[in-house]
């Protein structure tokens, strides 16, 4: 085997195998007859890699030989905690079963719209508890709100949310109203204006939905910057699947069928555009297809199967196919999330997604 | 060889640089500066532990492999050199062992500076003995040399032929280099 | 790119790009001519003692004199170490003749790498964390082959190669780049970081957040938020120093004028001239970084002479301003959103349709 310099180290080697003495003479015998180190080859910094340093992993990417500094990452890795991988997914969920409860509303189907709506409150809570509590300073939360910066994802998913939430809210605390209190003034004015600030709201919900994915891609990370022509459908597909399999957990199999469209083509579009994600991929692959980050992987490819073929097939039927189905959908679109997430941090953490990339681009323009 | 010298980061023994957060954090520990070559010979690996010793004490540092360092050709003999920064002690926001001390007390004869640019020593991997260990650990080396406190130690003056030197009577609980902690 | 808010390509006038009228001062930055740098960290204790940055960790790091390890939120100043068996130019390290063997410079990386890998945030902070030491890890590292003698046995490593004849020891101050197209600015969601009226980028304190957003945008890994405060920091070019028309503290402390602060027309001037000195003097693997207004993010305020490639020194090769490719982002996000309300719409359509279910 040569070194990385393509130089057999067997050349001038005192015989003896491997067992060199820890005494002076072998070293001088460079000085007779051993060829030069190339010029400029800092060893200090040339590196080889593959996925577990070159032991056992097979990578489908060829290893790419690559300069840095100590092997030192050249990013800062996301300050981000646990919390923001699960508001993309609560953030998800909280957009489909808003679109999911509009539509019942509008079509006659009382329990599915009244789930639905919980459903999304719930996840709209959620995810205001994750986002403000993953902050540096969480009572500056409001800051957010200084400015509208189109140039921001974080900026326009905030004023996106704001726009989304208050319809959410009011649709859910109607449905929430003790009958008692039925009557009143203020309940009968929410339940006439439930309705149309519900549709507002899921008017707003693709937004919601969608954001998430160039809030990931519009950064530095490699792992998620890269993927950013699929990210946004990955996403969509996912939180039609969790707010439609939401639906199918909790409303009857009489009202679910919308629930189910929307979660099977949902889910259907997330596995297509998670594939071809995955094709197009360069170097990241590696940080895709390797350790937790893989076991969310396959977690979300093969619960996101599961659910929607229990989608097709039973959950039309059966309450508790329809139920485990739905389960599957959510836990599916929740690992989905926490795989991409966790793929872009490792992406920091190396810096051969940097470097090798960038400097194979630079060497493209610069013959 | 050992030879001792001084860091950008710190001033001379650094009992005032080693107060300073901002100048500990650039230079935090005693370290040794040993060629590759030297390593190889001594198992040394860079970053870890060693201790550099002398007929005095033993010190404990950090190994730092570098290229800078190289053996040289002396009479025919390979002789291998190995730096160090002397600015630790015991207090401070960084603390490390004291450089000086491996040194003899041993001064030009005109106006006393110690002889300490020049001293043999060896570099051995792992934290250096400490307490009655590091005693035992100079006397046998001492023994083995053929060395006694007064070897080196004598006074030679304008005056004429040498002298004795004066020398302190013993610790009774040991040498004093062996006490640190 | 013309007009006002330019996302990306040449920029001439970066405040004036973000609203500054047109009687604002001209654009300042630092040219760090690295080729000079004795590696004295002036600048990290000038930066540090101005600006009362705290203290950022007491850890030897391994990287040659390189205690500090990279930029972030406690360290705005970053003097880079890098040993090399190679030679600048015509200079003769003296290492001839000496009974040397092969270099040992990749020990240090060696060394430091596979400990990385145990350090929390993967060693993205810097000296914060010890770092295990070559005993602990020596279990689940293992950098050389074990031969039960003590050794590095790599091929071709220590073996009779010819013995070393080559060594220069590179030094750079490394600090945030006041790009020309800052994605920390343009993602920061709460306005706290702004174009100031001399065309750097600044983080207001009582503003951020700490939301992090910037840290992830940064293509060159310079801002990040700073534990137990919460907010994201970073070199200001001493914007307060700038108001009284004085220069910053590390330009100011640094002995050899590695650090030269002034219009950054001028700079680029000096650094072009210093350049062609340098390839004169067969210097020829010195460059410019940053320093061209076509690059990826508009050409830096802060731009380097290097003499290796920007990854030796830790830098990205091609950095790229992430709102190079906004518009086509959110045209997918569009899309994919359109995607979504349709098959909402779908789902109720089609079941109503096919039957009331």
């Amino acid at each position: 085997m040569n070194d990385r310099n393509g130089h057999s180290p067997l050349r001038a080697h005192e015989g003896a195998g491997e067992g060199a003495q820890a005494h002076e003479a072998p070293m001088f015998q460079g000085i007779q007859g051993g060829r030069p180190v190339a010029e400029g080859a800092g060893h200090q910094d040339r590196r080889r890699r593959s996925g577990k340093r070159g032991r056992g992993e097979q990578t489908m990417v060829p290893d790419a030989e690559f300069r840095s500094y100590y092997g030192r990452p050249v990013l800062k890795p996301p300050v981000w905690k646990h919390e923001i991988p699960a508001y993309l997914f609560t953030g998800g969920l909280a957009a489909g079963t808003a679109v999911v409860a509009a539509g019942a509303d509008l079509t006659g189907r009382p329990a599915l719209r009244r789930v639905s709506w919980l459903g999304s409150f719930a996840g709209l809570l959620a995810s205001l508890w994750f986002l403000v509590s993953d902050l540096g300073r969480p009572e500056r939360f409001h800051h957010m709100l200084r400015v509208v910066k189109p140039t921001s994802p974080m900026s326009v998913g905030t004023w996106i949310l704001t726009a989304f939430g208050p319809g959410v809210g009011a649709a859910a605390v109607n449905e929430l109203v003790p009958q008692r209190w039925r009557h009143t003034w203020p309940a009968r004015l929410l339940n006439r204006l439930a309705r149309p600030l519900g549709l507002s709201a899921a008017a707003i919900a693709p937004g919601v939905a969608s954001y998430t994915a160039v809030l990931l891609s519009h950064t530095a990370v490699p792992g998620w910057n890269e993927v950013r022509d699929e990210l946004p459908f990955v996403f969509t597909g996912s939180a039609a699947a969790s707010g439609g399999g939401f639906g199918m957990v909790f409303a009857p199999v009489e009202e679910n069928g919308p629930a189910r469209a929307f979660a099977a083509v949902g889910a259907a579009q997330e596995l297509v555009a998670s594939r071809v994600m995955e094709h197009k991929m360069g170097l990241i692959r590696e940080a895709y297809e390797h350790g937790h980050v893989a076991r969310f992987g396959r977690g979300a490819e093969w619960l996101t199967i599961a659910g929607l073929a229990g989608t097709v097939l039973l959950a039309g039927r059966s309450r508790a196919g329809a139920a485990a189905s739905g389960l599957a959908l959510l836990a599916g679109s929740a690992c989905q999330r926490f795989r991409v997430y966790e793929a872009g941090v490792e992406t920091t953490k190396d810096p051969k997604y940097v470097v090798v990339p960038q400097r194979e681009r630079l060497n493209a323009r610069t013959p | 060889m050992l030879t001792t010298a001084r860091l950008t980061e710190h001033h001379t023994a650094g009992g005032m640089s080693r107060q300073l957060p901002y100048l500990s954090e650039l230079q935090p520990e005693l370290f040794v500066e040993v060629s590759p070559e030297l390593a190889r010979m001594r198992g040394l690996t860079h970053l870890g532990e060693c201790h550099v010793v002398t007929s005095r004490t033993a010190v404990q540092a950090r190994v730092m492999v570098t290229d800078r360092m190289a053996p040289l050709r002396i009479d025919g003999n390979v002789v291998h050199q190995v730096w160090m920064p002397y600015h630790w002690g015991g207090n401070g926001v960084v603390t490390g062992d004291v450089v000086n001390d491996l040194f003899g007390v041993v001064a030009d004869p005109n106006v006393f500076i110690q002889e300490s640019k020049v001293a043999t020593c060896d570099v051995r991997p792992g934290p250096r003995p400490r307490g009655p260990q590091l005693t035992a650990m100079i006397s046998e080396l001492r023994t083995r040399a053929g060395i006694t406190i007064e070897t080196g130690t004598v006074l030679s003056t304008a005056e004429g032929s040498p002298h004795p030197a004066h020398l302190e009577e013993s610790n009774p609980k040991g040498s004093y280099s062996g006490e640190q902690s | 790119m013309k007009g006002r808010n330019s996302l990306s390509g040449p920029l001439a006038d970066p405040a004036g790009d973000a609203g500054y009228t047109v009687d604002h001062p001209d654009r300042v930055g630092f040219f760090t001519d690295t080729s000079v740098c004795i590696g004295c960290k002036a600048c990290e204790v000038a930066c540090k003692t101005w600006n009362a940055v705290p203290e950022d960790g007491l850890d030897l790091l391994g990287m040659s004199f390189d205690n500090t390890g990279s930029l972030g939120a406690n360290s705005w100043r970053h003097v880079a170490f890098i040993e090399q068996p190679r030679s600048t130019g015509r200079q003769d390290p003296g290492l001839a003749g000496l009974p040397t063997g092969a270099s040992g410079s990749g020990l240090s990386a060696e060394a430091v790498e596979p400990m990385l890998r145990h350090a929390p945030r993967g060693g993205g902070e810097l000296g914060t964390q010890a770092l295990p030491t070559a005993q602990e890890t020596a279990t689940r590292v293992s950098p050389v082959e074990n031969l039960g003698m003590p050794a590095f046995t790599r091929p071709g490593d220590g073996h009779g190669e010819e013995g070393r004849t080559s060594f220069r020891w590179l030094m750079a101050s490394d600090v945030c780049k006041h790009c020309t197209h800052a994605a920390c600015l343009d993602v920061c969601p709460t306005g706290a970081l702004f174009r100031t009226e001399f065309s750097t980028v600044v983080v207001q304190q009582d503003i951020c957040n700490g939301c992090g957003y910037c840290v992830s945008a940064c293509p060159y890994g310079v801002i990040d938020r700073r534990p137990h405060d919460g907010r994201a920091q970073k070199c200001t070019l001493c914007y307060d120093r700038l108001h009284d028309g004085m220069e910053p503290a590390c330009a100011q402390a640094c002995p050899t004028q590695s650090i030269q602060f002034g219009k950054l027309d001028e700079l680029r001037e000096r650094a072009d001239q210093r350049l062609a000195q340098l390839q004169d003097l067969g210097v020829t693997e010195a460059r410019l970084y940053g320093r061209d207004p076509d690059d990826g993010v508009g050409g830096d305020g802060a731009f380097f002479l290097l003499l290796d490639e920007p990854e030796v020194y830790g830098l990205p090769p091609d950095p790229v301003v992430v709102t190079r490719d906004a518009k086509a982002m959110w045209k997918k996000v569009g899309q994919a959103a359109a995607a979504f309300a349709l098959a909402g719409i779908g789902a109720f359509v089609s079941t109503a349709v096919g039957g009331r279910r």
